[in-house]
């Protein structure tokens, strides 16, 4: 019996994991809004393989959320977007050249997740792949 | 007990043994598993954008049950070597799954808040392994000591400017709570070996191995934290002289007086259990190194140039190391739980393998003829456990040979074809090793 118990327990990481994964796949499904970014720390860019951005609210449409206004506080001061290493030169000069978007999930009083990352209107996928 | 022995003799005549396997095979298998669980995280961390994201993360969830199976499987057969490898391995699977979440969701998460989750996650692997401590331990307490750092960093739940007054240090004000937390987070580790020993069953050496070293070496990064904190302050301040009693009361508060309350709550412990105790070369060593910080405090404000800097230097990059590795041994060896020999023996073989690591063939066909030149010698000797360390070692240089971490990608792959490949070759030489000696014996 307390063998069993054991057992089943070594299931626990699947049950957590598997919880954690279908409450970002819900998160993730709200509105969308577009916030521009530009790099955070230009010096150390890539680090592995992903961009530090920093959101730049001047340059953000605010009619898009619901008051009109900007909800700074509802967003971190940075976000991290995970890329491959084929795909950092382009970014580079994409986001420096200042023309990048976040794109997020949401929703009033709900944390913003990241569901994609538009250069000059495109997702960045589609971009690196118009590129080659 | 006459009346025990006599209703099972066997137990008398046959006890079990501690370890029921070859401690350099289980301690080859455990660095195989770790290849794996790292060649796991490396083709993940690769970032594969060509396969959907729902079906990276279905695969994920589809590779953890199997592997939470596979582990069950050897449970209930008691395939105890199988176990612990596939205990290992699920270990870091279930890291890498964590990253593959974090990946694709690009959340900003600090390592804290992965290191709490992964501990959350994995600690019923302790249950069927209880070796795995040695890797749980440090995850879940750099993730617990990181997590309250910055839990009151962040919120501010606790100040401590009832210190300092005075606006320079307004800086300090956050570290010196900081400093607080990171001492009693060191102390506390030491205190739960310390009441292990006490209370537990010392003869438990696979809980209470790991409780040592970490406690031991936490002591040490205390103190060098300590000093390191000292000169940094010391250095940034050497402007205003006046300062130095507000110093001294802050490094006296946040590191000197925990190490003394803990130090002394333990020694009269250990009183009241009659054992010897190691808390007095504590205390004592604090104490002195109390002095020793105050010292360098004073000679970094009032003239930043003297000899007396100098004399900083030293104590930072030599003295305080040595004398706190030394407390450390002496923490070794006052419990005596540490083969030390054992120990460097296993260093002094991986230094060897790293010496002869050139990927030339130049240098892998001596390191071959060694490997098999200490093979022969083991064999003519009748060390058996001599001669599976060549035969491994040989297997090792080769994977070097063929090494590629040129990206992630192949080096997951490498990583994994390695770890799989030592994992079968140690499972061979436990079921059919001894067919070889047995031959001899005929002989």
């Amino acid at each position: 019996m307390k063998n069993n118990f054991v057992l089943t327990l070594l299931f626990l990481p699947v049950l957590v994991l598997g919880g954690a994964m279908a409450y970002y796949d819900y998160a993730t499904h709200f509105s969308r809004v577009e916030v521009v970014v530009e790099g955070y720390d230009p010096k150390d860019f890539f680090s592995g393989y992903f961009m530090e951005l920093q959101p730049n609210w001047d340059k953000t449409d605010c009619t898009q959320f619901t008051e009109q206004k900007c909800p700074t506080k509802a967003f971190l001061p940075h976000y991290r977007y995970y890329i491959n290493r084929e795909q950092s030169d382009k970014l580079t000069a994409a986001v420096n050249a200042g023309v990048v978007k976040l794109v997020f999930s949401y929703a009033d009083g709900r944390t913003p997740y990241i569901v994609d990352l538009l250069v000059d209107g495109k997702s960045y996928l589609d971009f690196v792949t118009a590129e080659k | 007990m006459v009346q025990m022995t006599m209703k099972n003799p066997a137990a008398k005549i046959s006890p079990k043994p501690a370890h029921d396997e070859n401690y350099w095979f289980m301690v080859l298998l455990y660095f195989a598993s770790f290849l794996v669980g790292l060649g796991i995280i490396a083709m993940i961390a690769a970032n594969w954008q060509q396969i959907p994201n729902n079906i990276k993360l279905l695969g994920a969830l589809a590779a953890m049950a199997l592997n939470a199976g596979v582990l069950g499987w050897t449970v209930k057969n008691d395939k105890n070597v199988l176990k612990q490898v596939v205990a290992c391995v699920f270990a870091f699977l279930i890291m890498a799954v964590i990253g593959l979440i974090g990946q694709i969701y690009h959340l900003s998460a600090n390592i804290e808040n992965a290191l709490l989750l992964w501990s959350l996650c994995s600690w019923p692997l302790l249950l069927v392994a209880p070796r795995l401590l040695w890797l749980w331990l440090p995850l879940f307490y750099g993730g617990v000591r990181y997590f309250s750092v910055g839990f009151f960093e962040d919120f501010s739940l606790f100040s401590a400017d009832f210190i300092f007054r005075r606006p320079k240090f307004e800086a300090q004000d956050c570290e010196f709570v900081t400093n607080i937390l990171r001492t009693l987070s060191c102390l506390g580790l030491f205190v739960v070996y310390e009441i292990w020993h006490l209370k537990g069953n010392p003869q438990n050496k696979t809980i209470s191995r790991p409780l040592f070293v970490y406690s031991g070496l936490m002591m040490y990064f205390l103190f060098i934290d300590m000093v390191r904190i000292a000169r940094a302050v010391a250095f940034s301040v050497n402007a205003d002289p006046s300062l130095t009693p507000h110093l001294a009361l802050s490094l006296f508060g946040s590191h000197i007086a925990p190490c003394l309350v803990i130090g002394a709550a333990l020694y009269f412990l250990n009183k009241h259990y009659k054992r010897t105790s190691f808390m007095p070369i504590f205390l004592g060593a604090t104490l002195i190194e109390f002095f020793w910080v105050y010292m360098m405090v004073r000679a970094g404000m009032n003239d930043a140039s003297s000899y007396k800097m100098m004399f900083s230097n030293f104590s930072y990059e030599l003295v305080s190391p040595i004398v706190f590795l030394w407390i450390v041994m002496r923490y070794t060896i006052f419990h005596k739980t540490a083969a030390i020999w054992r120990h460097l023996s296993c260093i002094a073989i991986i230094m060897w393998f790293f010496i002869v690591f050139g990927e030339n063939l130049h240098y892998v066909i001596p390191s071959l003829v060694l490997c098999a030149l200490a093979a022969w010698l083991a064999y003519r000797a009748n060390s058996r456990r001599w001669f599976n360390v060549a035969v491994i070692a040989a297997v090792l240089r080769i994977l070097v040979y063929y090494s590629d971490v040129s990206d992630l990608m192949h080096a997951g792959l490498y990583l994994i074809g390695s770890g799989v490949v030592i994992i079968a070759v140690i499972l061979l030489l436990m079921k059919y090793g001894h067919l070889l000696w047995e031959k001899k014996d005929e002989k």
